[in-house]
């Protein structure tokens, strides 16, 4: 399974729901967002251009951050293909945050404070440890385990009624962020990735990024 | 043995404690409460209480430990050039060389813990060895019980010859000889080959030290200005000069308290080593730069035109001009009886541990602003509780070497071919 | 640091073809979108809601808990607005229902200035005693001041208690500051108020022309409607006129960026390019259009419309004085043809109005040949073209555009203005709580109507006084002096008010005793300001939103319940219990002792709309909670029928009412032109063969009430963020919204910063107009030809000569700049167009 978030960026109104859907599923305290949305801009009048990049954690396919945590904190979770943080052996060296190309990764550098309507099913955040955006490993990632140890087969599909999806994609305005599994032929987001033109952030950096742009 | 006596170094200064001494020790103690205080603030607040961000997460700490390692490892460059290149002048200065790298080295691993924002997971930090870091931790280990080895049976006769000369203080020497006491020739010719191999595995030890340090940098592909190969020749370099620069800085100090008997001759031969060292620096300096700025590949040409013209310059240039310009011209030009006078040499060697730091600045820190996600801008300013705890460790360290002034014998007691 | 473009995002896939989206199966219901605050408790049930915050009216559904906690929110489905999704001000009202800093306590002021605690009962007695002091000597010294986020039983209960008991007509309501163009525009062109169309023709439209509207921030779900469109046709062209590079023009394929103040110009030139071209449809102006000059229905004009309109007849008869005035006295307008028109528009060639639009003539041909050879056109607008002097005159221009081209009344084909409120269609222009309105678009000078709500307020024979009230800025105006209570609900005017200053010292004055009803009190403790509150001299708390229940109108004439699903917080009234309560201490008690529930309130005014083209009679709430809303108008023979929404009006195969006109015989099928579509709002009027006919008029380019000069060079615009609503009482007490927008700005053109003193990215800069003086925090965007460049928080570019500002911030009142001059017809202030400089600090 490779869980991946394709960004149809002509639907994108930079509205940040994402942001705000993020903060309040993960309980994050709003000075350090797991996922951003950049509103960049370019030309000159009139001609300017300006695009929206929504940007979650890339999970790449080959993550930097993982191969130079020295704690194996950071892992590339074998049955989703995500990248998720083990916050009990993260010792806060913030290596891989100066390792991630997108600056993804974000340090609790105090004790997480107390934010209204904490959600408990989100994941621990202890003072002193890294954190990103685990494309809402506590849902997603939950149902695909559970499926596991049933033995039963799960398809992680966008359309499907019952799909457990991240917070961000769930409350796109826009319905810009889909989200699937790419080893899926038949699954939405494959049939899109085939058929469109896709871009990767900091292509050059070679990480295989898995969120794909595409317009 | 008797007809050498006067020329033996004299031990009276271990002997009395001088007010001024004390004043010293109390000075420094204050400044380490102060660091400790800092570091319990530290940890109850978190790394919040750091000027860092999470764009640049590393910060004074990184810095300084990346300047302390240097200094270890080129303690240990300048003490092998006695065993190892056979320099017999640099004699009396080998072993506060050998003792200032193992300083170093402790509190380049103290800035490196505090550091951590997690301490307590400190031991899963060896799990990963595809990490750099983890492979750090593992040379730093290894080195520092080569330095604690190299000491030991470099000095472990005269502690022993201490301990019969003062009585009081039997216990100490006794724990510092390991409680072997054996002064026969069968043992010293031993523990002479030992000391031999052990001093032949410190140089590449030392040198590993540094390149390893180096690559912890530079095998991070998403900071251009780290991940260069270039990187640890110029982390050893620099280590070599800022090493020598400290142990000349010490030895001028310590021969001014102690009136110890060093040659001004090794003082000028030290400033020679520095001499010879800053063009192999500027060298790698001009050859990294000038890639920089002539390919225009994106990531390289952005952060090199952003340290070395940029906002970030700053420290760039305070590196090059008042850390290797100016000390090569002193060391230089100005001589006198053929020698450069002790206080040139020292204030080059100021100077190029002032530069080396900005250097470590510019590496570790300026590297960081490096943006090409656009996020909004950032900077980091160390904060007072970040520069208190430093202030600790450096406070710490010069502390270890004032204690063992009083107890250690940095200079030879006996000589070993008697 | 810079970064290419290519290096950004670098192409990696190549595409095998270029299937659309569409046809992937894009599935707009997205089911489980369920949006915890409190996870652990478990959901018992979902109760249905609208979004309390802006016009586009969400559908959403509140998680409560076994012991009534608000433990999540989700988007309603299939609510057909929003498909479920919602924006993030929408998602995070929990915030706001549960902050620590909702007032509870009711508060008089002394004589000191200090606030005393009292309770409910002495707070209602002394609101009572003052109003009845002020009616025993005159009763039009009174003035309720409506927010149009109160429910629109609310509204009614406030209007009954104004205009029906007491016998005032001075009730006003915010939603004159934000619409009341709209109406008057609706009304001039078409005889009727509220759009045509509906939100599903956006579904269906080929080319999207939004002008002073950025929807894709303001409507973010209507903007995702039309990203859906687009993404499912490919030949979809949206067009943004806006003064700002903003999200909306970003995704728009043209943007036309023209000057403040200078959209009617524009449009004539559109216009030109229409007739010119003979891209109009001759057979729908046969048989649709009737042209018009001058005021028709008495409408006045202000000095500069008067100027312009004697430019255009200079040389012909009309511009010798005697005839002139002849012209406007003429209550039915002056009746004009189609070659006049014509002669008109030559004046406005896009190559001469070039330079006073900033827009480029290529560009004006351009945008109006897709406008009006798109098969299906909808045009969109909110707040650029209603506040503004010529407010009126550019809802008009907006209709000529679709009248000329039959653009209007059939699927697809719309305008409509988006209303910025969520019950200012609803609340405000249905259930008439305007100056001169009654309950469901009937007018107080109408006497029939009197009468008629007369009987359904069970009031005497004669209580609703004809004379028409004060009118939001003329009753600030008379604060003191004329009014002795002001009794504000649910609104904010000293922040809203343009020309501050001024109002903030009318309400501080002891002449005027302002009671206020508020979620949020004057004293609080985050060091925000609740600007009105702060100046009452009674302060009452009240419940909020899902709290108390009711019906809220969005833009597209949809009408939808909010459950009562949320417990009452610390005991707190609502609004309309509030109102009744003041009304029984009064010693009216008689009048108001029907009113139990929000329900009966409700009933009793869908049933006086029984009949009216504003007719909800079949909208109960039971109905409207089954069929996701109701869109008037919807007759009681329908009950029941999800059919019985009205798409879309003027077209007898939609329109209920229409239907019923002619099936009751009031309009002969005769008149009825084979497409089906007949203006009946403006049947009873003129000789037979104009009846059932749209006005085009001539309306000529008109200037700001306040021009850019030497002194003030710069024109400001303001409006609101994406995060923030209004005057952000709400929206910034909600931490991550007010993270990312944590205080107001100004927006000023790298071109412009760099001519005022080289101003840069976050310099403070002091605005200053002839009314007053701002420091604000610059935003400078530099952009690059090439490179990409990142704006953190939220701030669009504006075109140079322009600045903007957001109101949102209580710190920085900006509205202490904008200028207070009103559309003569609908007066609503300008906050859209004043003239500035800008100084750095």
């Amino acid at each position: 399974m490779r869980l991946v978030m394709v960004i149809d960026q002509s639907k994108c109104l930079g509205c940040k729901s994402c942001v705000v859907a993020c903060n309040i599923e993960n309980s994050i305290e709003t000075n350090n967002n797991w996922t951003e949305v950049f509103d960049m801009v370019s030309g000159q009048f009139p001609n300017y251009h300006r695009e929206f990049v929504p940007r979650p954690c890339n999970h790449c396919s080959k993550p930097p951050c993982v191969d130079i945590c020295p704690t194996k904190a950071s892992q590339k979770d074998k049955l989703t293909g995500t990248v998720q943080i083990d916050q009990k052996r993260c010792t806060g060296c913030r290596y891989c945050m100066s390792a991630c190309p997108y600056k993804v990764r974000v340090f609790n550098w105090k004790k997480p404070g107390k934010v209204l309507n904490e959600n408990p099913a989100s994941p621990k955040r202890p003072k002193g440890t890294t954190e990103k955006c685990t494309f809402c490993f506590h849902k997603t990632g939950k149902e695909i385990f559970d499926a596991k140890k049933e033995g039963r087969k799960h398809r992680v599909e966008y359309n499907a009624k019952d799909a457990v999806l991240p917070a961000c994609v769930e409350k796109c305005v826009g319905k810009s962020r889909i989200f699937g599994d790419l080893d899926d032929p038949d699954s939405f987001v494959s049939r899109l990735l085939s058929k469109n033109q896709y871009k990767v952030l900091l292509k050059s950096k070679g990480t295989k990024p898995n969120v794909f742009y595409i317009n | 043995m008797e007809k050498n006596f006067e020329t033996r170094p004299s031990v009276k200064y271990m002997e009395n404690l001088s007010p001024g001494y004390i004043f010293w020790v109390a000075i420094l103690l204050a400044f380490i409460c102060g660091g400790i205080y800092a570091y319990i603030n530290q940890f109850v607040h978190g790394l919040a209480t750091t000027g860092l961000n999470d764009k640049i997460v590393w910060g004074l700490y990184i810095q300084n430990f990346a300047f302390f390692v240097g200094l270890s490892a080129g303690g240990v460059m300048v003490a092998s050039l006695v065993y190892v290149l056979k320099q017999e002048q640099f004699q009396p200065i080998a072993r506060i060389a050998e003792v200032v790298a193992l300083i170093c080295i402790l509190m380049a691993s103290m800035s490196i813990f505090v550091d951590l924002g997690n301490p307590k997971n400190f031991l899963f930090i060896l799990s990963n060895f595809k990490s750099p870091i983890a492979y750090d931790v593992l040379i730093i280990n290894v080195y520092t019980l080569i330095c604690c080895l190299y000491i030991y049976f470099d000095t472990r006769v005269d502690f022993v010859a201490l301990k019969d000369k003062f009585p009081g203080r039997k216990l100490l020497y006794t724990l510092l000889s390991l409680g072997r006491s054996k002064t026969d020739e069968k043992t010293l010719r031993k523990e002479k080959r030992i000391f031999t191999f052990i001093a032949f595995l410190a140089l590449p030890a030392a040198f590993l030290l540094h390149s390893i340090t180096a690559w912890v940098f530079g095998l991070v592909g998403a900071v251009p200005g780290w991940s260069q190969s270039i990187i640890a020749p110029i982390f050893i370099v620099s280590a070599m000069i800022s090493g020598t620069a400290l142990i000349t800085v010490i030895i001028i100090i310590f021969k001014a308290v102690t009136k110890a008997n060093i040659k001004n001759e090794v003082i000028s031969k030290l400033g020679l080593i520095m001499a010879c060292l800053i063009p192999i620096d500027l060298f790698f300096i001009v050859s990294e730069k000038l890639t920089g700025l002539y390919v225009k590949t994106e990531a390289i040409h952005h952060e090199t035109v952003a340290t070395v013209i940029g906002h970030l310059a700053a420290p760039f240039w305070f590196e090059v001009i008042a850390g290797l310009i100016i000390p090569l011209i002193l060391l230089v030009i100005i001589r006198k009886n053929n020698l450069r006078p002790a206080w040139i040499v020292g204030l080059s060697a100021v100077l190029i541990l002032a530069g080396v730091l900005a250097k470590r600045w510019s590496i570790v820190i300026s590297s960081l602003y490096y943006n090409p996600m656009q996020y909004p801008d950032v900077s980091y300013t160390p904060t007072l509780n970040e520069i208190m705890i430093i202030g600790g460790i450096w406070s710490f360290g010069a502390l270890l070497f004032t204690l063992a002034m009083k107890f250690f014998p940095f200079m030879k007691l006996q000589d070993k071919k008697a | 640091m810079s970064i290419s473009r290519r290096e950004f995002l670098g192409i990696t896939g190549a595409a095998v073809g270029t299937t659309l989206l569409g046809q992937a199966g894009y599935n707009l219901l997205q089911p489980g979108q369920v949006y915890y605050f409190k996870k652990g408790l478990e959901i018992k049930e979902w109760k249905k809601g609208i979004c309390r915050y802006c016009g586009t009216g969400c559908g959403l559904k509140m998680g409560i808990g076994a012991n009534g906690e608000f433990v999540a929110i989700k988007g309603w489905e299939d609510y057909p607005v929003n498909f479920g999704t919602l924006c993030p001000k929408g998602l995070t009202l929990c915030h706001v229902v549960e902050t620590e800093e909702r007032a509870e306590d009711c508060l008089l002021r002394q004589p000191d200035g200090t606030f005393k605690k009292i309770s409910l009962d002495e707070a209602t007695n002394i609101a009572a005693e003052k109003l009845n002091t002020a009616i025993a000597k005159d009763k039009d010294s009174v003035a309720l001041y409506l927010g149009a986020q109160l429910f629109t039983e609310e509204i009614y209960l406030g209007n009954k208690l104004f205009k029906g008991v007491i016998g005032t007509n001075n009730v006003e309501s915010n939603a004159r500051l934000c619409m009341a163009s709209a109406v008057t525009g609706f009304l001039t062109t078409f005889g009727i108020d509220e759009p045509i169309g509906n939100y599903a023709d956006i579904d269906t439209a080929d080319c999207i022309f939004l002008i002073g509207s950025n929807a894709a921030e303001m409507h973010p779900p209507l903007f995702g409607r039309i990203m859906w469109n687009r993404s499912k046709n490919k030949n979809v062209t949206i067009i943004s006129a806006d003064p700002r590079y903003t999200p909306t023009a970003a995704h728009a394929d043209i943007w036309l960026p023209f000057l403040p103040g200078s959209d009617l110009y524009l449009m004539n030139a559109m216009t030109y390019v229409i007739l010119n071209e003979g891209l109009y449809d001759q057979k729908f102006i046969d048989d649709h259009v009737q042209f018009a000059i001058g005021g028709a229905g008495g409408y006045a004009f202000t000095d500069k419309q008067h100027q312009a309109m004697r430019n255009f007849l200079k040389g012909t008869r009309f511009h010798r004085p005697a005839e002139y005035k002849k012209l406007f006295d003429n209550k039915k307008g002056y009746p004009a043809d189609f070659e006049m028109f014509k002669e008109f528009i030559s004046a406005y060639k896009p190559e001469n109005v070039e330079k006073i639009t900033g827009v480029k003539a290529k560009t004006i041909y351009k945008t109006t040949r897709i406008f009006a050879k798109s098969k299906r056109t909808v045009t969109l607008w909110t707040m650029g073209p209603n506040q503004r002097t010529s407010g009126t005159w550019c809802n008009n221009m907006m209709y000529n555009l679709h009248l000329l081209t039959g653009k209007i009344g059939t699927p697809g084909n719309a305008a409509m203005s988006l209303t910025g409120q969520s019950n200012a269609c609803g609340g405000v222009r249905e259930s008439g709580s305007l100056a001169h309105l009654l309950p469901a678009h009937r007018s107080v000078k109408n006497k029939k109507h009197r009468q008629e709500i007369e009987k359904v307020w069970e009031v005497p024979a004669g209580s609703i006084s004809p004379k028409v009230g004060l009118h939001t800025v003329k009753l600030f105006d008379s604060l003191g002096s004329k009014v002795k209570v002001l009794y504000i609900a649910c609104s904010n005017p000293a922040q809203t008010m343009p020309n501050l200053d001024k109002y903030i010292k009318k309400m501080k004055s002891r002449n005027v005793f302002i009671i206020v009803q508020d979620i949020f009190g004057p004293k609080n403790n985050d060091g925000f300001h609740n600007r009105t509150p702060e100046l009452a001299d009674l302060f009452i708390p009240c419940s909020f939103w899902a709290e108390k229940g009711g019906v809220f109108g969005c833009s597209e004439r949809r009408s939808c319940y909010t459950t009562k699903a949320l417990k009452n917080r610390a005991n707190l009234k609502a609004d309309w219990e509030l109102f009744k309560m003041v009304a029984e201490k009064m010693g009216h008690g008689k009048y108001f002792e029907k009113y139990k529930t929000t329900e009966d309130i409700w009933d009793e005014y869908r049933a006086c709309s029984y009949g009216r083209d504003v007719d909800l009679s079949g909208a109960s709430y039971e109905h409207m909670l089954k069929y996701g809303g109701a869109q008037w108008p919807i007759p009681r023979e329908n009950e029941g029928i999800k059919d019985g929404d009205t798409k879309i009006r003027c077209n007898t195969q939609y329109d209920r009412h229409l239907q019923r006109l002619l099936k009751k015989g009031e309009i002969d099928q005769k008149l009825i032109p084979a497409d089906n579509i007949y203006f009946y709002g403006q049947h009873k009027k003129g000789p037979k063969k104009k009846w059932g006919k749209a006005k085009v008029f001539l309306r000529p380019g008109t200037p700001p009430a306040e021009e850019v000069d030497n002194l003030f060079p710069l024109s400001l615009t303001t409006g609101r963020v994406v995060q923030h609503w209004h005057t952000g009482t709400m929206t910034m007490r909600v931490p991550s919204l007010k993270k990312m927008v944590p205080e107001c700005f100004i927006e000023i053109n790298e071109l412009d910063a760099k001519k005022y003193g080289d101003i840069k990215d976050g310099d403070p800069v002091l605005i200053t107009s002839k009314r007053g003086s701002l420091e604000i925090k610059a935003r400078v965007i530099n952009t690059k030809q090439r490179d990409l460049t990142n704006i953190p928080g939220r701030a669009s570019i504006v075109r140079e000569g322009v600045v903007f500002v957001p109101f949102f911030d209580s710190s920085k009142l900006i509205n202490i700049v904008t200028n207070a001059s009103v559309d003569a017809k609908s007066k609503q202030p300008e906050y859209k167009v004043c003239a500035v400089n800008i100084k750095k600090v």
